[in-house]
């Protein structure tokens, strides 16, 4: 059985769960884990083991420990509960049929806004004054400068623009609560992720609290390509060494220093880690340039 | 016959073509308008079109639909008050326009309908990948006579619109963003094929420029040849302009792993079995 959600989805929770109920332990598989790690803990009753997506690497010859893991599930007699990053899990199994491993397969879902909501009330004793969106300019088209070219020379021409602020306050005009308000914006930028979800609450937090307020890590940045991609594979897998980056990416040093200092990912102990009010700003850049 | 008319207070004028001053000013202003407006709703476009690479090509559509709007619109509003032309006029007009379409302005003509068929069948559109008779490129702009594309050596190639009527147009895209590009590599007849095969795949899935889901599949070939044997790997980037290097990037990696593994290419292997002597 395969276990799939978004990195700090709550993947863990449920393998402890089922662990718990299988009476065993959660093997954890690390970066630089081969399949050997798996295979030792095969053979002795039911097995839950998380990071699957450790055994491979994104480079050519990087999928045989991956491989020979499957191999060891399919051949094992009791039941293997095995934990997956989702957009791992997607890739892999349109690039080597992971999916075709499990018999079954089961979701974290998404957390809904007023759930969320009851979470962080319970877990923080003390919640900020809500707010709501004030725009600094009345209307909801203002006049913003666009730059084009002519015959060789470059205009700056008068263009209008919405005043997203004031759409904001227009739209939410009426009887709306804000902390409702922020709660549901919480729960779009995270994608209903409670562990991105927490995250950016702990990163907003401030005496006030306003929709706008609630943002992910590097929505700004402005990524090239090789930063792009680099980003994804930490997506990917979470968790990946530095070593393993630097064979995969071009510049890896350059790349990771402009993905620390916006805060989007950490490095440690020649570890790099993804944050987790980055996971948004990765999955949307992802998206958006059609990246695996 | 249309007859040569003496203008009055400064009005002259050919049959029912109405030449004042005033008319030829608007006239010429429209075209102004026309011109700047087509320019910057092209360039508004194209702005907007390269914020979002996954949507730029259907973005990219409405360019030549805008051109041949707003065109049509200025030499509607030109020729409805130049042209106010009777009955006999009008048929007097339309056989001179046949005999200048029948000598000399039959190519300009041709390429007018070709640039709208262009617009309404689609075949290709601004951004797509495709061959034109001899020429391969980027399409980065339909006219309302030409279409012009831009080759891998950055050279800009202007097809006459009119050429699709005549010439096969084979469009690698179609309209998509991701485009399939075949990568091919050749080893020799002795080298493990299964291993090479193998290692072409995992350089196409680990690509930075690769895209794959259940429509955009990866696939590798094996063709046999005389003397070797040529691993053809197929897969999808997803933007087409990575198209080249996506290639490099595969074929790069793909030779560095064949040399660390010892699988001779066709070259090698030819230079390893040359006699001394020779």
């Amino acid at each position: 059985m395969a276990v799939c959600s978004p990195p700090f989805g709550g993947r863990e929770r449920v393998l402890e769960e089922a662990a718990d109920r299988l009476d065993t332990e959660v093997l954890r598989l690390e970066p630089g884990d081969d399949a050997a790690t798996l295979r030792g803990a095969l053979g002795d009753g039911s097995l839950v083991v998380d990071g699957v997506h450790h055994l491979y690497a994104h480079l050519i010859g990087g999928f045989d420990a991956l491989d020979a893991g499957l191999q060891a599930i399919l051949g094992a007699d009791d039941l293997v509960v095995a934990g997956w990053n989702t957009y791992a899990w997607t890739y892999l199994s349109q690039v080597r049929g992971v999916d075709r491993t499990f018999a079954t397969r089961a979701t974290v879902e998404e957390t809904a806004a007023e759930d969320l909501a009851e979470l962080m009330l319970e877990r923080y004793e003390e919640m900020p004054a809500f707010g709501a969106e004030q725009a600094e300019s009345g209307g909801l088209v203002a006049l913003g400068r666009s730059e084009f070219t002519l015959g060789g020379r470059t205009l700056s021409v008068p263009v209008p623009v919405v005043n997203r602020a004031a759409l904001s306050v227009s739209l939410d005009e009426g009887d709306v609560d804000p902390k409702d308000v922020v709660f549901e914006r919480l729960a779009a930028v995270s994608q209903g992720n409670v562990g991105v979800a927490t995250a950016i609450w702990d990163a907003s937090r401030r005496e006030e609290l306003r929709p706008s307020d609630i943002v992910a890590s590097g929505t700004d940045l402005d990524l090239d390509r090789v930063e792009a991609f680099c980003l994804r594979l930490v997506l990917l897998k979470e968790r990946v060494t530095r070593s393993e980056l630097a064979r995969i990416v071009d510049e890896a040093e350059r790349v990771l220093g402009r993905l620390r200092r916006a805060d989007v990912v950490s490095v440690e102990d020649g570890e790099v880690r993804l944050e987790p009010t980055a996971v948004p700003t990765a999955v949307a850049e992802a998206e958006r340039r059609g990246l695996q | 016959m249309i007859l040569l008319q003496a203008g009055v207070g400064g009005q002259s004028g050919v049959g029912g073509v109405q030449l004042e001053p005033s008319i030829l000013f608007e006239s010429v202003v429209v075209l102004l308008a026309a011109y700047l407006l087509a320019r910057f709703g092209t360039v508004a476009i194209s702005a907007l079109a390269e914020r979002v690479p996954r949507r730029r090509i259907a973005i990219k559509m409405f360019t030549p639909v805008l051109k041949f709007l707003i065109y049509g619109l200025a030499a509607y509003f030109i020729a409805g008050p130049l042209l106010q032309l009777s009955s006999t006029q009008v048929l007097a007009v339309s056989g001179l326009l046949g005999a200048a379409l029948g000598f000399g302005l039959k190519d300009l003509f041709a390429g007018v309908i070709g640039g709208l068929v262009i617009i309404t069948e689609k075949p290709y559109r601004v951004g797509d990948k495709v061959e034109i008779g001899d020429h391969y490129g980027e399409v980065t702009g339909i006219g309302l006579r030409s279409t012009t594309l831009t080759t891998a050596d950055d050279t800009a190639v202007v097809v006459p619109n009119a050429t699709m009527f005549s010439a096969n147009v084979a469009n690698a895209n179609a309209g998509a963003p991701e485009m399939m590009v075949v990568v091919e590599v050749a080893v020799a007849r002795s080298a493990d094929v299964d291993r090479a095969t193998d290692i072409v795949e995992e350089a196409l899935i680990t690509s930075k420029y690769v895209f794959v889901d259940d429509d955009h599949p990866v696939a590798v070939v094996v063709e046999d040849d005389a003397y070797y044997r040529t691993i053809k790997g197929k897969a999808y980037v997803s933007d087409l302009r990575d198209e080249f290097a996506f290639s490099s990037d595969v074929t790069e990696r793909t030779l560095a792993a064949f040399e660390a593994e010892g699988i001779e290419s066709p070259v090698l292997r030819a230079e390893r079995t040359r006699p001394e002597s020779s």
